[in-house]
């Protein structure tokens, strides 16, 4: 397990935002060209994410895919009106990942386990910016662990689930109002990680030959951090307020997510998906930092987040061009959970249109190389952190390209 | 068929990552019916940059004045200040900038050495490069605005000012309004009478209700005469400007870093006292006065008082003790424990009334001048009233507690450049709300606040 953890370590390096709140939709390269559906579609061992109900659907023995996306993305602060301040976010460069295998154990029963990362969060905001009290840089990496199984009742109803065993781990820093005599600033570095759990299930039905229907639902999953790192770089002379070695205890959720996903083989080249994706935002109701030594100046901190649950509507599509080349197209609008007064810059939150476009080359029957592109524009939102006095307008994108294989035999 | 999806994933790519930059529109300020040309400050020490008991270099460019300048122009020399070198620094006692030092394990602000030659020694005043656009003097009070005499050495020490003397364009002739005049501004920021009634309370109390002395509350009708000829002659080539009101000196954390009731003692010390003052409370239940009993924890200290019958008492709830006595608290004077504190360390029930009284008189003179010349006023008073309780400025939370607030510098009376920046907030949003300009707000966080070691 140890090594696990490290290797999950070196190979996330960063999650940037992607969806709404912290949540990252990139889980195979197929979904995202066709905007992210698929919750009504077979999609092979990537049905493990998307709707474990229709693994069971498998056509081949053995299917396995893997990628990988690379994500840019930006966000830029323009402070409350009149001010010229502008500040722009130097985000790292976001990796996620996703890999599935799945096999079949007979006729109706198939296993398998799928390695994603849903959740992250990774923006670098700067030492010295405007809202540096309220967070520097942050970075939230999750990787899901999910052995599944799933099951053909009858050949159009099949139901599936897995147990999501989750590795988190969180790092972000403040800085504090206090000032050395050389004119620097504290600041505060929180760190940790933890394993937590959940579940994904499932059912496909098709009802009909060209239509099939598909509903998930993926549990929450709390993150909670305990014994986490605080880091304290205050003057000299207010160490003894800011104990060394001090610990955090803090819970964040990663929202249960229910899906209703639909499937239309409009002709025998096109595919229509649609996905209706309903995220339980309302478990984020605040982010606190219970500190293991308070004293006079260091107490607990508590800041309300009061997320509110949010739909987010996709649609896609899928055209064969040839006999080994599929390409695909799709769009989606993602509605953010962050209401009015909450805003912060830790998850900037705005509502979010994403336009994708992919394909994917058969290179043998077997083999195919799937690619897709991703750009994500945030709508400009005037707002900002009531309990922080901290307004602006922001403004987001992303520009997301991926690759992946996919072998199935 | 390849080449040409990879064609179109190239072409998508290039299209995406061009515009990838998540755009904004700048803002542009406005003048709205105000012009910002020539800009001059005139005032006290708030105007002066005055900061951690001293005048500085540092404190001048980050004081109140500056800040709005930088904010009005980014023209080059838009602002010429009479700059104290860099690196040094002058206080009314020839003191320099205060720092926080470490002193048996407590914090404690300590004066720097200052360099008192830059009054004293003529050689390094800069008349010649005057008129100057700040014309900010600490000390001075509303009267002080006209007078020719502020700055003439010849009067000998205590009879000039010269913080005014070193920068006027004719020491002894000039006047600030004249000098400020020689400028001829577009728009001027005018706030003084603060000194009209701190000098008093810095006194203890031991001045004049209604003189011009230098402990004195000024006289309402010497206030008003010459706030409003000031304005008279500042508006005479047409300039505009804004206005700023005196806060109740209560806001200070000079006058509230020493909690009446601060004598904590020990059982032994309580005893002590007990013991020491068993004559006074003799004396006291046979005049039907209340008694001084002293008990382990908190206790209200003890205070001389010349108009009681017994010449002494305990401070009562509601009366101040100034930061000034801190060092007679914990020295060998034993300043309100076993000695009286003195009369002009503590601000009286009466004379916090008094004080109360002429704030909002020498407020309503100003509003009615500020009207009579149409220019906006700026509520410093209600923002330090506002600042008691806490202002939240991104992500920070300010006060006006001493030393930790991060409002007021390490004297006690003056902003740091922190506390400089929200009220120049409070001028900017008045500006812009009369003239319908547009001018910047500061961000209060960039700029210095108190310093720990």
């Amino acid at each position: 397990m140890k090594k696990t953890l490290l290797i999950c370590f070196l190979v996330l390096h960063q999650v940037a935002l992607k969806a709404e709140g912290y949540q990252v939709n990139l889980q195979s390269q197929r979904q995202i060209g066709m905007g992210h559906t698929g919750t009504g579609l077979l999609l092979g061992a990537s049905s493990m994410h998307f709707n474990p109900g229709a693994l069971a659907q498998m056509s081949s023995k053995y299917d396995f895919s893997g990628g990988a996306n690379v994500i840019f993305s930006h966000n830029t602060f323009q402070k409350q009106s009149p001010s010229l301040y502008q500040a722009e976010s130097d985000n790292p460069v976001g990796t996620p990942f996703y890999f599935y295998g799945a096999g079949k154990v007979s006729d109706k029963l198939v296993v398998g386990l799928s390695v994603t990362t849903p959740y992250g969060n990774s923006l670098k905001w700067g030492d010295d910016w405007d809202g540096r009290y309220l967070i520097q840089d942050i970075s939230l990496k999750a990787i899901f662990f999910q052995p599944t199984v799933s099951y053909k009742i009858v050949d159009n109803l099949s139901v599936g689930a897995g147990f999501v065993v989750t590795y988190g781990d969180v790092n972000m820093s403040k800085a504090l109002p206090l000032t050395d005599q050389n004119g620097n600033e504290g600041s505060v570095h929180l760190s940790g990680n933890t394993m937590s759990y959940g579940f994904n299930a499932g059912v496909y039905y098709k009802p009909v030959t060209d239509l099939s229907i598909g509903v998930n639902y993926r549990s929450k999953v709390v993150m909670k951090v305990e014994g986490g790192d605080a880091i304290f770089n205050v003057p000299a002379s207010l160490s003894g307020n800011f104990p060394k070695n001090n610990k955090f205890t803090a819970e964040l959720p990663m929202p249960a997510n229910l899906t209703l996903g639909l499937g239309w083989q409009v002709s025998e080249k096109m595919l229509l998906a649609a996905d209706f994706q309903y995220v339980f935002w309302s478990a984020y109701e605040d982010l606190s930092f219970d500190f293991e030594q308070n004293t006079e100046t260091l107490y607990d901190s508590y800041n309300p987040r009061n997320f509110e649950n949010s739909m987010v509507y996709r649609l896609g599509a899928e055209y064969e061009l040839s006999k080994s080349i599929n390409l695909r197209a799709g769009i989606y609008y993602d509605e953010t959970p962050i209401q009015e007064g909450y805003l912060t810059p830790e998850t900037p939150g705005t509502n979010k249109i994403g336009m994708s476009a992919g394909a994917s080359w058969y290179v043998t029957e077997k083999l195919s190389i799937d690619a897709s592109v991703l750009y994500i524009h945030g709508e400009d939102r005037e707002d900002g952190y009531q309990p922080a006095n901290f307004y602006g307008t922001y403004a987001s994108n992303a520009f997301i390209p991926g690759i992946g294989v996919s072998y199935s035999f | 068929m390849k080449l040409q999806v990879l064609k179109y994933f190239t072409l998508l790519g290039v299209l995406a990552l061009w515009q990838c930059e998540a755009k904004l529109d700048e803002f542009k300020p406005e003048n709205g019916s105000a012009d910002f040309t020539t800009f001059v400050a005139i005032g006290d020490s708030y105007t002066s940059g005055y900061t951690d008991g001293a005048l500085s270099n540092a404190g001048q460019k980050n004081g109140f004045s500056a800040i709005l300048a930088h904010q009005l122009s980014t023209t080059e020399n838009y602002y010429d200040q009479p700059f104290i070198p860099e690196g040094m620094s002058v206080g009314g006692n020839g003191n320099g900038s205060y720092k926080l030092v470490v002193l048996n394990k407590s914090l404690v602000p300590f004066p720097t050495k200052g360099n008192p030659e830059l009054l004293s020694d003529p050689s390094n005043w800069v008349n010649g490069q005057a008129p100057f656009n700040n014309i900010g003097v600490p000390g001075v009070k509303s009267f002080h605005l006209l007078a020719p005499e502020l700055g003439d050495y010849t009067l000998g020490e205590g009879a000039f000012n010269p913080f005014y003397t070193r920068f006027a364009s004719v020491p002894g002739t000039s006047t600030m309004v004249s000098d400020a005049i020689l400028k001829n501004p577009t728009f001027f920021s005018l706030w003084v009478g603060g000194n009209d009634v701190l000098q008093y309370a810095l006194a203890g109390g031991n001045g004049v209700v209604g003189g011009t002395g230098i402990n004195d509350i000024t006289d309402e009708a010497t206030f008003t005469y010459s706030i409003n000829k000031a304005l008279a002659e500042l508006t005479s080539g047409k300039a505009k400007g804004v206005l700023g009101n005196i806060p109740d000196v209560k806001s200070l954390p000079y006058f509230n870093y020493i909690a009446y009731d601060g004598l904590e003692l020990d059982a032994e010390k309580a005893a002590m006292l007990n013991a020491g003052y068993e004559q006074y409370n003799q004396m006291a239940e046979a005049n039907g006065l209340p008694q001084m009993i002293f008990s382990e924890g908190r206790n209200a200290f003890v205070i001389a008082d010349s108009s009681y019958p017994l010449h002494m008492r305990q401070i009562k709830e509601d009366e101040k003790v100034l930061l000034s006595a801190s060092t007679g608290i914990l020295g060998e004077a034993g300043w309100g424990s076993k000695e009286p504190m003195p009369e002009d360390q503590v601000l009286s029930s009466e004379e916090l009334a008094a004080i109360k009284d002429a704030t909002t008189r020498f407020n309503t003179i100003i509003a009615g001048a500020a009207s009579q010349y149409e220019l906006p006023v700026a509520d410093i008073n209600q923002l330090l009233i506002e600042a008691e309780k806490g202002l939240v400025i991104d992500g920070n939370l300010y006060t006006t507690v001493f030393v930790t607030g991060g409002i007021f510098s390490l004297d006690g009376i003056h902003t740091s450049g922190r506390g400089s920046a929200v009220i120049t907030n409070r001028f900017i949003e008045k500006i812009n709300k009369h003239y319908g300009a547009t001018v910047p707000l500061v961000n209060v966080n960039d700029y210095p606040g108190v310093e720990f070691p």
